[in-house]
């Protein structure tokens, strides 16, 4: 039985239920989510391959007029269903409601992601093949490579959201294709990474060449990196670096659930210039193929595109269903859960600057004296105070207008996050999404997301 | 279920092994911001992974395949799925090794806190009165938001060997933030805190010290740039280890990621204290405390850094046999030595030292050894007094900032992390003003 055909068997029970918690409290939803693949990883003279662990359960929640109460469980047959929502009838307290749920009314909607090359048209012997030999071809490049991990995982994420109004289902389809590439002169290990994320079929089963090349010469080039002296430096980013200050700068500080608990000083900017007027900067679960979209989020909503940031002047925030309710603020796509056995909070989807006019060569021509950020790690937001950290696997010096082959690792940029937006000087007329990544609530809660962007050349601090 | 399970596997003529792991959840969950109730979760799961194995020949060597499904609950076609997974395994090459096959002896460690067992929800609203009780003595701080977790886990292990072994293990997690200041300056205080024990929390103590710091915090600066001594304390202790740990490992050394070489100094040069790193599966409220792996093999105590020589590669299962060395079983809580310094001695005959309590995030990258992290709080202790400290970085490498570095005495249990209250630093570079 498909995934879809069991969530409409067991549709008329969830209905049911959803009607008698109705008749005790003031919104009730259901989630299920069902999510399975297969994993190929190739590591020297190692092989996995594999179903990955599946995710398989679903989560009840009501709001009972002061807070929502929820149960999460992976036994889904009638009998267990019923006894949890018997429970939820006898122990949660209903109060006078304090606030009113905004729900979209969709009715019955099924959404699926468009394979052009279905990945269950291809035998599995043959996408074995294509990752054993592309490993054999990288790890034959060059003698100082000692390691290379090819990872291939086709990721099936079904989700259904059952309401009062509502009974909708998605059945995505994500292809994530890694290389990472392990060097050594005798003296130190080394690594460099890269890949592609993308919902679709087999059509993206394809690290381009050059990305590949890439890959190898960075790699390559960490092993005589120097350390770069702290200080303040003309930088230019790429696209994937840019879209990790997008998601850090002003991704999180925007997460609205951030402002019921003051943890965002984004909330007294509303309308305010925040950034030089170059910036333009999205959050949208809408990009097509782009592996953060969806076609509604975890509380049920319609996926939407927002606009943080429009020419440096900051316009709005995203928002999860209790952080809408509560603070009177419109609904957006953002209310995402790590599974059901989690709480769904306010969280980024697909998050960008928007580009601009200059080009890349224009930008690093500029440039007297500086650096070229080329590959990004890791970040960490700080909402609160704006403050910026991002760790960059590689960065190249620029002298005069030129790059130089000299290569920085690991460098640090830390900063306050108005200070560096205001300082961005120009903006690349090319934009690129990159979905590697996960993207974590603190320290936990990690959803999948992607950033992005065009180059952008600013200042800020490097150490 | 198992048997069921069992039963499909063991008929099925292409399953070389088996292993099945079953583990059953109960967690209890609040959410709060400020001081109400945001949302109340309960959540109660159970999964069923089952690893498959089968060995098959390719031009004439033998290979052995893993593959790995999830059952469910109530799953319908356990033979099918079985089936489903032999024939994924029969795919994928591996120099051929044996699972766990028992004859060990499994000590009963303390993993399990009665309070989480008998009365999650009591516990999670016990620890909420107690929040709401000190809400008036943190002044001029106040609560932003607070997530509590109690868990219960019943973890069951079964092989094709006839090995069988159960264990419980529970959890308990704090993670809040508190704030300080008013609308024209407003600092944050975030502390996550993960423990076997509830009660061995001081959850008053670590509310009290949040506020502290985010009141500080509004009159801190940042650290100067430059080469200066820095002592790291409380959560980055957690994680700085990590890399050697990894190292160590049969896994970084069967699949070239370790420059380590056994009986070989890790650190070249060093002239700070030497390091000894144990595995310590044994020590009450320790997060890694356990009575097995994910082998189903007894969780040992054993030392693979002494006095700052590479004794011992610490080897699961399958990278024991694949480097040909002894099996230590998995990695428990990491054990480090203390020192002879008081941390009060840091300081002395020093200009300037930095003391660092949190970063915004510092994760020390496990194959090449560097770390670093933007400053969320600490403190300059210099001659003209303690100052508060955020924003800026810290940065070095295991190789490099090891050869100045001195422990404690004063040693601290937490997470899953056992060793010196601080670690100084000699030089680190910092970025600041």
């Amino acid at each position: 039985m498909n995934k879809l055909e069991f969530i409409k068997g067991i549709y008329p029970i969830i209905k049911e239920q959803i009607e008698r918690l109705n008749k005790k409290f003031y919104y009730s939803y259901f989630l299920f989510e069902n999510e399975t693949g297969l994993d190929v990883i190739k590591q020297g003279r190692q092989e996995h391959i594999s179903e990955h662990p599946s995710v398989f359960g679903g989560v009840f929640s009501v709001y009972n007029g002061k807070y929502f109460v929820e149960y999460s469980f992976s036994n889904i047959d009638k009998e267990n269903i019923v006894s949890i929502v018997d429970k939820i009838l006898s122990d949660v307290p209903i109060f006078n409601m304090k606030h009113r749920v905004p729900e979209e009314v969709l009715g019955e909607k099924h959404f699926k992601t468009e394979q052009k090359i279905p990945l269950d048209s291809i035998k599995l012997e043959d996408k074995i093949a294509k990752i054993r030999s592309q490993n054999d071809y990288i790890a034959g490049k060059d003698e100082r490579i000692k390691n290379v991990i090819n990872v291939y995982k086709e990721n099936f994420i079904f989700k259904a959201f059952i309401s009062a109004n509502n009974f909708l289902t998605q059945d995505i389809t994500r292809l994530d294709r890694v290389i990472q590439i392990i060097v050594s002169d005798g003296k130190s290990v080394k690594y460099n990474y890269d890949g592609i994320s993308k919902q679709g079929g087999y059509e993206h089963v394809d690290i381009p060449e050059e990305i590949i090349e890439k890959t190898v010469k960075d790699a390559m080039k960490l092993l005589s990196a120097n350390k770069i002296e702290s200080g303040f430096y003309d930088i230019v980013a790429s696209p994937e670096v840019a879209g990790l200050i997008a998601h850090e700068a002003f991704g999180h500080g925007m997460e609205m659930d951030m402002f019921l608990k003051e943890r965002a000083m984004g909330a007294s900017y509303i309308g305010k210039q925040i950034a030089s007027p170059l910036v333009t900067m999205y959050d949208s679960a809408l990009e097509p193929g782009e592996s953060g979209s969806f076609y509604f989020d975890d509380e049920g909503m319609p996926a939407t595109k927002t606009k943080i940031i429009d020419k440096g002047i900051l316009v709005k925030g995203m928002t999860d269903l209790n952080a809408a309710m509560r603070l009177n603020a419109e609904r957006t796509s953002n209310g995402r859960r790590e599974s059901y056995k989690r709480k769904s909070y306010a969280r980024m989807t697909n998050t960008f600057f928007a580009p601009g006019e200059s080009g890349k060569d224009e930008m690093i021509a500029s440039v007297d004296n500086g650096i070229y950020l080329i590959k990004g790690g890791s970040g960490m937001e700080d909402p609160k105070n704006w403050g910026i950290q991002i760790e960059c696997l590689i960065g190249e010096e620029i002298k005069n207008g030129a790059l130089t082959g000299k290569i920085y690792s690991p460098i640090f940029i830390t900063g306050y996050v108005p200070d560096l937006l205001k300082s961005i000087s120009m903006v690349g007329n090319d934009l690129e999404i990159s979905g590697l990544g996960y993207c974590g609530k603190g320290h936990k809660e990690w959803v999948k997301v992607s950033s992005g962007g065009p180059h952008i050349k600013f200042k800020t601090r490097l150490g | 279920m198992i048997n069921k399970i069992k039963e499909a596997l063991n008929k099925n003529k292409d399953v070389y092994a088996w292993e099945i792991k079953t583990v059953e959840s109960k967690s209890n969950q609040l959410f709060l911001i400020k001081n109400y109730i945001e949302q109340l979760r309960d959540v109660s799961t159970v999964s069923y992974t089952v690893k498959v194995y089968n060995l098959h020949e390719i031009n004439g060597e033998r290979q052995l395949g893993l593959s790995l499904i999830t059952l469910q609950h109530n799953e319908k076609n356990i033979d099918a799925r079985v089936e489903a997974a032999v024939e994924i395994a029969k795919y994928s090459n591996n120099i051929p090794w044996e699972i766990y096959a028992g004859g060990d002896y499994y000590y009963d460690k303390s993993s399990v806190s009665d309070k989480i067992v008998k009365d999650r929800r009591g516990l999670l609203f016990e620890f909420f009165d107690r929040y709401k009780a000190m809400e008036a003595q943190i002044k001029p701080a106040r609560y932003s938001s607070l997530e509590l977790f109690a868990t219960m886990r019943d973890i069951e292990y079964v092989n094709s060997k006839g090995v069988n072994e159960t264990d419980k293990r529970t959890s308990f997690e704090i993670d809040y933030v508190v704030l300080s200041g008013n609308d024209a300056k407003d600092m944050e205080c975030h502390n996550y805190r993960k423990v076997v024990f509830p009660e061995m929390l001081d959850f008053e103590a670590e509310i009290k010290k949040s506020a502290k710091y985010a009141t500080d915090s509004l009159n801190a600066r940042l650290p100067k740039s430059g080469i200066y001594p820095v002592v790291l304390m409380e959560e980055p202790l957690e994680d700085l280890f990590s890399p050697l740990v990894f190292q160590t490992s049969g896994r970084a050394n069967f699949q070239k990621q370790s420059m380590l070489k056994l009986n070989e100094e890790i650190i070249e040069a060093a002239e700070g204290d030497k390091i000894t790193m144990k595995s310590n599966s044994s020590v009450k409220n320790g997060l890694k405390t356990a009575k097995f792996d994910e082998d189903g093999a007894p969780m040992q105590d054993f030392t693979v850094i002494e006095n700052g020589l590479f004794k011992k590669r610490w080897n699961d299962v399958r990278y024991a046999q694949y480097n040909k060395e002894d099996h230590t079983g998995s990695f428990g809580n990491v054990e480090i030595n203390s020192g002879n310094m008081s941390m009060d001695e840091f300081t002395e005959g020093e200009d300037v030292v930095y003391y660092i309590m949190s970063f915004s995030s510092f994760m020390p990258d496990p194959i090449s050894g560097t770390f670093g992290g933007e400053i969320r709080h600490g403190y300059e202790f210099s001659k003209n007094g303690i100052t508060p400290i955020k924003g800026g970085s810290v940065s070095g490498s295991i190789g490099e900032s090891f050869k100045n570095i001195y422990l404690s005495k004063e040693k601290v249990l937490r997470g899953e992390y056992m060793g010196p209250k601080a670690v100084k630093f000699k030089k680190l570079n910092l970025t600041g003003e």
